[in-house]
């Protein structure tokens, strides 16, 4: 039988872990909602630099920009968007499951990482994984465009100057807050829109100052919108995930309670249940 | 929508959006900004058009003259159909200028620029330079607005 003591002290312990996951599985609801209204909120934005991309597209010869340009790869960057925190579910697990298989996609590329996240840091390079470039100083829950931006111009002076022929994006992508998948894609070079931008081009616009320069700095921006948007969705993700996990935490605390309590309430009547036939069985004896 | 968008006076939809929010939504007779080319007057009718914007100011005026100031970073404008979409940098509408905020930037930006010539890194210089550019269009814009 177990110690009456014991259980007493379990059944507390075990109410403070699910106070404690109770408590982050809110701040996580209140983050989630955040990243998705952030993530809601640059929508426009992102959306009227892509018109603007295709509109110009068909304009300039995209195929001649330096970030469109397609080389034989042999390196290869990566960069890896994993959290700086635990008690999130698989949400880093999943990240790391795709990074092998991007790794076995691409056997016999010389294949580098640049990593976001502590989680990240602490895994792949035991691994075996060449991670060149830990993004330390970047501070995931209050991204702003403007640090989007400088990791996206980053990406760019590795395609552009520091010799690598092609940067893929490792991140969660946001379904909806209960369904997120780890998914890889191609930064750079750009893979020009293969849909129907020359159809659907209603009209020819008069482009000033000149198409060229319109585009040079258009491409740029395109590319800060999507790193932003693999950040956001990557943080709106981590906190979906955690809010699952915290839940499940929470609900199997709560179970686990509910068992202890029945444990306790058995031992204790047991024990009052002895002590009433010690006592009966004692006055018994000093009666005979 | 009805066809009388043709003739009205508040023929032109306006919308200005930042990287993580909408600045502005509204509609004009008419427009002002600084495009790459220099300053640009948009009325209705304008044939399509994409253009850069340059930092400056953005009027937005309605037809018994009255006007709206857009401070604008850098971005881009596409013109189509009477809708104007600006997607820049940043910006911020006349009443969202913090006046006290923009006169101690200028002046931080100015100590930097003066403290820059003795040594400092180049980059911080065009930061600095930025900055002021920046503080100084906020001013003026915040001028514009409370005379017109």
């Amino acid at each position: 039988m177990a110690n009456i003591r014991d259980l007493k002290t379990r059944y507390t312990s075990i109410g403070n872990i699910a106070q404690i996951t109770g408590a982050m599985e809110m701040v996580a609801t209140t983050k989630l909602r955040r990243f998705q209204d952030r993530a809601i909120a640059s929508r426009p934005y992102a959306e009227q630099i892509g018109r603007l991309i295709q509109n110009l597209a068909s304009a300039v010869d995209g195929g001649s920009h330096p970030l469109f340009e397609e080389k034989a790869v042999k390196r290869r960057a990566v960069l890896v968007i994993t959290s700086n925190r635990g008690l999130c579910g698989s949400y880093n697990s999943n990240l790391f499951a795709k990074v092998k298989e991007h790794r076995d996609q691409h056997e016999g590329e010389e294949l580098h990482y640049f990593v976001i996240g502590k989680k990240g840091m602490s895994f792949l390079p035991k691994r075996g994984y060449d991670v060149q470039f830990y993004l330390e100083d970047l501070n995931l829950e209050k991204v702003s465009f403007r640090e989007a931006a400088r990791v996206a111009q980053g990406g760019q002076r590795l395609f552009l100057d520091r010799g690598y022929d092609c940067l893929d994006v490792i991140y969660t992508a946001f379904q909806s807050a209960s369904r997120f998948e780890a998914v890889s894609f191609q930064f750079l070079p750009m893979v020009p829109d293969q849909g129907d931008s020359r159809e659907g081009r209603s009209q020819d616009y008069i482009l000033e100052p000149s198409p060229g320069v319109i585009f040079d700095s258009l491409v740029p921006k395109y590319l800060e919108t999507r790193m932003f948007n693999a950040l956001i969705e990557s943080l709106a993700s981590e906190f979906a995930m955690r809010r699952i996990s915290m839940k499940n935490a929470t609900e199997a605390a709560n179970d686990m309670k509910d068992d202890l309590q029945k444990l306790y309430n058995r031992a204790r009547q047991e024990r009052i249940t002895k002590e009433l036939l010690e006592i009966v069985g004692g006055a018994e004896a000093l009666r005979g | 929508m009805s066809s009388s968008s043709s003739t009205s006076n508040r023929a032109l939809k306006i919308r200005v959006i930042g990287p993580d929010r909408v600045i502005f939504e509204g509609e004009a007779a008419s427009i002002q900004y600084p495009g790459g080319d220099g300053l640009y007057g948009i009325l209705p009718g304008h044939a399509p058009m994409i253009t850069t914007v340059e930092p400056g100011l953005l009027r937005i005026k309605d037809e018994g003259g009255g006007q709206e100031v857009i401070a604008l970073a850098r971005g881009f404008v596409s013109i189509s159909n009477n809708e104007i979409e600006f997607a820049v940098d940043a910006g911020e509408r006349a009443d969202e200028i913090d006046l006290n905020r923009a006169q101690a930037a200028a002046e931080r930006a100015r100590e930097h620029l003066e403290a820059g010539t003795t040594g400092r890194e180049e980059y911080d210089l065009v930061r600095a330079r930025y900055a002021l550019l920046r503080a100084l269009n906020r001013l003026h814009t915040h001028e514009v607005s409370s005379h017109k």
